[in-house]
């Protein structure tokens, strides 16, 4: 990660606080990741060399934070909104598209290419559709509300922006799922159109941005960077108050007080454990496919063996991004103990 | 009268002039117009100037690796850039002549 995400520890309390609030506003402006991500590692950058050199925050950005927001996202106009728009319909075209050649590889390998222009999407891609853009919208809202109120109300910490965002993402994104997998068309829709506008819109959105975000690469925050940041944010306090909690139960069962030595190393333990849980998650993934498959053979039945390999395939890929996003919390959580236990110890080196 | 109105209009000067002396960066800039008095003018004013500067492309960037850790931009003046800032030079000169003038009388003549 070489993103501001990796920097924001080495902000001071005043600058972390500033920084935190710029980021939130921004994170609430309507522009594309790559332009935000870009303005935010130039802030960091001018953060932590106006910190070195021991230049107040307020030098840099007046009393009026929110003065200072407006004025750093003034620049941004209808292009970089467009190119937000085209960024939050990526992902949906790839929804379209993989579902939509889902649809047609049945129909190919059954019948062979002749059968693919009589094949209709069995999913609710108009439905589909309608709710991304009922989602972009109600995002576009909150984000509004969020600019407008951060600074009158007691601040709206980046953590209450995420809540929000993640509230709306699930409350959207299940149903918009399950409505596009289980729910009937409208209209019958040929499988092939759709694969090719869909394909038509990522090939002109890589086309415009792909150099952009070849360029912009190293800077990017990706969902994973935030999620790692959430996690190791709070890691120095959590692991205070663990040894406390530790400590104090050492000294009820008459052990007297608990070295900090035993605890780092009970830690690093623990942590070298959780290090090795990745052969468990690849076997809870291929565990529960199998379970699976088999249920829904023995139930359902598959028609086909394309639908097998289908079945197979998708269940795989919702696994890998369910158990995957867990493991890496899991791992930033252990990573980031065990360079507070090298910290600790370095520290207690130090103090003799 | 505000004085970020007046500012406006020759920041974009003020910044390109100072990117015209060599290349620079972010917080050198920003270092360099409150030494000279611009403190407390500022206020997030200086990232979309260099945004329309470079947009207009009268300064070009190039991104290396700070010594803090995050990517940092380095600017340089562009021949456009160049010319641009001798025109803007030329312009503030007549008007700054002519304002004085102007509000130099004003005040000669509330004194009389």
């Amino acid at each position: 990660m070489d993103n501001y995400v990796a920097y924001i520890d080495q902000l001071n309390e005043e600058y972390k606080d500033a920084f935190s609030q710029i980021e939130t506003y921004l994170s609430a402006e309507n522009i594309d990741s790559v332009t935000r991500g870009d303005q935010l590692n130039d802030l960091m950058d001018l953060f932590l060399t106006a910190q070195n050199a021991g230049t107040p925050v307020r030098n840099l950005t007046g009393n009026n934070l929110e003065q200072f927001c407006l004025c750093f996202a003034s620049e941004y106009g209808w292009k970089q909104r467009l190119q937000y728009v085209s960024e939050f319909f990526k992902a949906p075209a790839w929804f379209i598209l993989v579902f939509s050649v889902l649809d047609l590889i049945p129909a190919v390998l059954d019948s062979g290419l002749g059968a693919v222009f009589s094949v209709e999407n069995t999913t609710n891609i108009p439905g589909y559709l309608l709710i991304v853009v009922l989602s972009a919208v109600a995002g576009m809202m909150v984000g509004a509300i969020i600019r407008h109120f951060m600074f009158r109300f007691k601040r709206v910490s980046m953590r209450a922006l995420k809540v929000s965002v993640l509230v709306i993402a699930l409350g959207v994104m299940i149903p918009s799922m399950l409505f596009f997998l289980f729910g009937e068309s409208p209209v019958p829709i040929p499988a092939w159109a759709t694969a090719i506008a869909s394909a038509l819109y990522l090939a002109v959105y890589y086309l415009f941005n792909g150099r952009r975000l070849k360029e912009h690469k190293s800077g990017q925050v990706k969902f994973w960077d935030t999620v790692e940041e959430d996690v190791l944010k709070e890691l120095p306090k959590e692991m205070e108050t663990k040894y406390q909690k530790a400590n104090q139960k050492s000294m009820k069962k008459g052990n007297g007080e608990l070295p900090m030595e035993v605890f780092l190393e009970k830690e690093e333990q623990d942590c070298k454990k959780v290090l090795k849980h990745k052969r468990s998650y690849i076997l809870a993934a291929i565990l529960i496919t199998a379970i699976g498959t088999l249920f829904t053979a023995l139930t359902d039945g598959f028609e086909r063996i394309s639908d097998l390999i289908l079945f197979v395939v998708l269940t795989l890929l919702v696994e890998y991004l369910i158990l995957g996003f867990f493991w890496r919390v899991d791992r930033s959580g252990a990573e980031g103990r065990l360079e507070w236990i090298r910290q600790q110890r370095e520290k207690q080196d130090h103090d003799e | 009268m505000e004085e970020s109105q007046l500012l406006k209009g020759i920041l974009e000067g003020c910044v390109l002039s100072i990117i015209s002396r060599g290349e620079t960066y972010g917080y050198e800039i920003l270092a360099e117009l409150i030494a000279c008095g611009f403190q407390g003018l500022m206020e997030g004013t200086l990232y979309p100037i260099l945004t329309r500067l470079e947009k207009k492309k009268l300064i070009q960037c190039r991104r290396e690796k700070s010594p803090f850790g995050p990517i940092r931009k380095y600017f340089s003046i562009t021949a456009e850039g160049e010319i641009y800032l001798n025109s803007f030079r030329d312009s503030y000169r007549k008007i700054t002549i002519s304002a004085d003038r102007i509000l130099n009388q004003e005040a000669e003549n509330r004194h009389g």
